[in-house]
């Protein structure tokens, strides 16, 4: 039971993960390989400030989220104007800075990591593992809440005309640096977001909990799922978040199968399983036509 | 007399040792249509560039009404009210049509409340509506872009342009690509833009289309305007049968 409340928590914060991904690479075309820096951000943030200077997890949750986002920007102004193929290799870069400082520092605890962060509690009461699932499932609501209100809002298709086409973007007058900002800094402050939830789960992280692994995970999600649609972040981190669980008893054969499953998916399924001419998307829409045609005829 | 709306004055674009762009200055009347035409490779592109701030100019003025643009970000110069098109389309092919002529709208200066609102409100879809209607395509309203034949996607992009409510309409090579019945409805809908009062400056390599619908047109050369005058005196100006004939024997040409 307590194994399946945590798998499903690892799940949780994955689709904070892969949303706030989707939606710099998704949604705004900027490659972004170093996702997991920002993860690491957020977590070493809350993690400081409950442990360190004091605050308790309700005031350090959305500090970390917007220190986390105010990295995202600074990064983000330095080198949003790189070429697509540039900006990837940035990022991961950046990935392996924040690392090497986390590892560094003994303000981070280096090597060995920071401890005894707190779960967060309630009126006194401190939250177990059960209850604060629940916490990080509200949490995912309201990520998905915002994230279903940018994708449906004039930013949400300004920035999608952004990853269209740059040059069209700017002569129909849109600021598309200050577009890809906008999405990088929004993107950021969710894995800033997952940091935090993160680290109040494990109430110990260390530096390679968020390593370059990590950013290729998350990105693995976005891309199996489909970037750039609402729900494909989502599908993809319940896959590969679960999918290492279930097929424990393949043991090391795991990321074999898993690295292949991703080679047969960008070979024939490019955009997704929930993008554009995916077999799922296409045979959903058959499937809904017939339904709907068997309706009208008993009708 | 008209008034000027656009004024080019001694632009000169280099890339490395080669001149794209050599001391070219163009005017441009308030509500006509001006022509660029010449050979491939003149800078007939290379002056839209520099016109929508894509490329900067490394010499010379470029003024719109009071205003210059010279130096300015192509998304200002967007706002100040210069559209263009492209000689190759670049629609946002994954977004519906009416999402494209809707990001026309507003030449991207939105409110701050009204970026979190649906694009589609009511205000915003009549718009789309009645540019698509302009071009002809408002029944594809709904398709995604990428989509359409291609001579749908160069009224499209129109249709974009035409949304943003230009002062200044630059076309590249409107009619490329296009078959002849295409290019004459096309050249039937940019008369129809001149006649609301947008100004319109296109480059053409097609010397039928140019001379059909311009009121004025300018030939370039090797980066220099080397005529300029009435569609009927260029025709007969001795530089520009040479520039796009070449020199030598009649019936050699190779145009």
């Amino acid at each position: 039971m307590l194994y399946l409340v945590t798998v499903s928590t690892m799940v949780c914060i994955y689709i904070i993960l892969a949303s706030g991904l989707n939606i710099i690479t998704g949604y705004a075309g900027q490659p972004n390989l170093g996702h997991a820096a920002f993860f690491g951000i957020g977590a070493y943030a809350s993690a400081l400030l409950t442990t360190k200077v004091g605050l308790s997890f309700w005031a350090a949750m959305p500090l970390a989220v917007v220190i986390a986002a105010s990295v995202g920007f600074v990064l983000g102004i330095i080198s949003l104007r790189l070429r697509e193929d540039f900006l990837a290799i940035t990022t991961i870069g950046v990935n392996f800075v924040v690392v090497s400082v986390f590892l560094y520092f003994d303000y981070f605890g280096r090597a060995l990591g920071l401890g005894g962060i707190p779960r967060p509690s309630i009126f006194g009461h401190v939250l177990n593992k059960p209850e604060y699932l629940v916490l990080v499932v509200f949490l995912v609501a309201a990520v998905l809440l915002v994230c279903w209100v940018f994708s449906r809002s004039r930013l949400g298709l300004m920035v999608s005309a952004v990853r269209e086409d740059e040059l069209a973007a700017h002569s129909l007058g849109l600021n598309v640096t200050a577009l890809k900002l906008a999405a990088f800094v929004f993107g950021t402050a969710l894995a800033g977001l997952g940091g935090s939830v993160y680290a109040h789960f494990m109430t110990f992280i260390s530096p390679y909990d968020f390593a370059f692994p990590v950013s290729i995970t998350v990105m693995c999600m976005v891309v199996l799922g489909g970037a750039g649609t609402f729900w494909g972040p989502v599908v993809g981190a319940i896959i590969l978040a679960s999918a290492p669980e279930i097929m424990r008893f393949i043991q090391q054969y795991r990321m074999l199968i898993y690295g292949g499953l991703l080679a047969v998916l960008m070979i024939f399924q490019p955009a997704g399983l929930l993008g554009a001419d995916s077999v799922f998307v296409r045979g959903g829409a058959r499937l809904v036509a017939r339904v709907r045609g068997r309706v009208v005829q008993s009708g | 007399m008209a008034d000027r709306l656009f004024r080019a004055e001694g632009v000169t674009k280099r890339f490395g040792g080669l001149t794209a762009l050599k001391d070219v200055s163009i005017e441009v009347d308030e509500g006509s249509i001006f022509a660029v035409i010449g050979p491939n490779g003149a800078g007939k592109t290379t002056l839209f560039n520099v016109v929508s701030g894509v490329y900067r100019a490394d010499e010379g003025a470029i003024w719109l009404g009071g205003s210059t643009l010279h130096g300015l970000g192509t998304h200002r110069i967007a706002r100040l009210g210069v559209a263009r098109t492209f000689q190759i389309t670049r629609l946002f092919k994954q977004l519906s049509v009416m999402d494209n002529v809707i990001l026309g709208l507003g030449r991207g200066d939105i409110p701050m409340g009204g970026l979190i609102r649906g694009p589609r409100s009511k205000e915003a879809v009549d718009k789309a509506l009645e540019t698509l209607a302009a071009v002809g395509l408002e029944k594809s309203a709904d398709t995604k872009a990428g989509t359409l034949p291609y001579g749908d996607q160069r009224r499209v992009e129109l249709a974009r342009a035409m949304a943003m409510k230009p002062r200044l309409l630059l076309l590249d090579e409107p009619c490329a690509g296009l078959t002849h019945h295409e290019a004459v409805n096309l050249a039937e809908v940019v008369r129809q833009v001149r006649d609301t009062g947008v100004t319109v400056v296109l480059v053409e390599h097609n010397m039928h289309v140019a001379m059909g619908l311009a009121d004025h047109v300018a030939v370039l050369d090797h980066g220099e305007k080397i005529a300029e005058g009435t569609p009927e005196t260029v025709q007969r100006n001795p530089l520009v049968i040479e520039a796009y004939l070449g020199r030598g024997e009649s019936g050699e040409s190779h145009a």
